[in-house]
């Protein structure tokens, strides 16, 4: 009960933050920012929704030796998330509030059945923080670590070890620096967890990059999550009616620490260096 | 001619009386193994599949998440709160009253499916959105 208070005190002392910098025309901060919003209706039951987002993803160096090939991964992590989130995304049947155009606005008393075709423009930045001050509370973060003993079981009873973990939507994601040197797209696989995706275990989706078994014969993203990450990180559509927005405040650092720190995942890291 | 006549009739006498006489066959209960009947449960958990049934209902798109409160600025349950609700409460609230009837036969969303989910695709969602506050990591290979 006092953590959600305390919660809920830091998210209402970020949106008062949002709304100073937004008075200030101070550039807003976090995972997600976005302008230019606007609603498109085309009459038939279909909206379009345009905006210019700016995904930061913030990568935490914890590894005891160092990670020399850092650089180069996040880089080919940046370009891989700029690519799997080009061309937006759309979800159809979905039952929500009827928009009208000319007041710009949903009106929470008429219903209605909608397309929605999300036409967002992304620039995803995959930078490295050096101390842990450079994170906020509404960032996202990839921690790396030397190795994690979690161990999971799949639908066959199968023992797997876990190259990254994510602690949830919308949460921090923690991956083991050797395991992304072979595997270089799990980087992005963990943040499209934070992004809202979940795990794919058919053996006939190995060719999608959610499939966590080992062994991908692909990378692919399918329609429908996209369209569920679109969904994501425009959280609420009625925030579409505002010209910019942020992501909401998910403590992040207090999650990671949290994370890192549970024995259950079995992180091995050079604690010095989470302070 | 007469008395094979009656010698016939009396073989067949004869004959009809050694049948009657034979007891009739003893019935005999058949033994019934009492034994405990096993229902097999076959609804099978899949974090995927139950995900995808979220996402073609869009729920979300009312029950905001993530978001750290139970409640948004309208009232309404985040998808948090569903999760902080008892399992019989979101069965009621979800599936049984189906929102204030907007996804019965007549209601405004009458083409979504959630009047045509089997018990296991609601016992399904249910666990996804109850999973969504427990913290589970979820692992990568």
């Amino acid at each position: 009960m006092i953590v959600n208070l305390i919660i809920m005190y830091a998210n209402l002392i970020d949106v008062f933050k949002t709304n100073i910098s937004m008075l200030q025309n101070q550039p807003l901060s976090g995972g997600i920012v976005a302008k230019n919003l606007r609603i498109s209706d085309n009459g038939s039951g279909e909206l379009t929704l345009y905006g210019d987002f700016n995904i930061t993803l913030k990568v935490l160096d914890l590894t005891t030796d160092g990670a020399p090939s850092l650089n180069s991964l996040m880089t080919f992590t940046q370009q891989v998330i700029t690519s799997k989130l080009r061309g937006g995304g759309y979800k159809g049947g979905i039952s929500y509030f009827k928009y009208d155009s000319s007041k710009k606005a949903f009106d929470l008393n008429k219903n209605q059945t909608y397309s929605i075709r999300y036409s967002f423009n992304f620039s995803v930045n995959v930078i490295q923080i050096k101390m842990l001050n450079e994170l906020k509370g509404n960032d996202f973060v990839l921690a790396v670590v030397d190795s994690i003993g979690y161990q999971f079981t799949d639908q066959q009873g199968k023992r797997h070890y876990s190259g990254g973990l994510t602690n949830g939507m919308g949460g921090p994601a923690v991956i083991s620096y050797d395991v992304w040197k072979r595997y270089k797209y799990i980087g992005v696989h963990e943040f499209f967890h934070t992004l809202g995706l979940v795990d794919i275990e058919d053996n006939s989706k190995k060719n999608r990059l959610m499939y966590h078994l080992g062994n991908n014969t692909g990378h692919s993203i399918s329609d429908a999550e996209r369209g569920d990450m679109m969904q994501f990180i425009m959280r609420n559509i009625k925030d579409m009616t505002k010209s910019t927005y942020t992501n909401l405040n998910n403590n992040t650092v207090k999650l990671l620490g949290n994370f890192l720190n549970s024995p259950t995942n079995g992180f091995k890291f050079n604690q010095a260096k989470f302070r | 001619m007469v008395s094979n006549l009656i010698k016939l009739s009396l073989g067949s006498l004869f004959i009809l009386s050694i049948y009657s006489c034979k007891g009739k066959p003893k019935y005999v209960k058949p033994i019934i193994e009492k034994k405990e009947k096993k229902v097999i449960d076959t609804c099978r958990y899949y974090a995927y599949d139950a995900g995808q049934i979220i996402s073609n209902l869009s729920c979300k798109f009312c029950h905001l998440s993530p978001d750290v409160a139970e409640k948004d600025d309208r009232g309404w349950a985040t998808f948090r709160g569903l999760a902080r609700m008892d399992s019989l409460k979101i069965v009621d609230y979800t599936f049984t009253k189906k929102h204030k009837g907007w996804f019965s036969e007549n209601g405004p969303y009458k083409t979504a499916r959630m009047d045509t989910l089997s018990d296991c695709e609601i016992r399904n969602v249910i666990r996804y959105i109850k999973d969504s506050d427990r913290n589970i990591p979820l692992p990568g290979q």
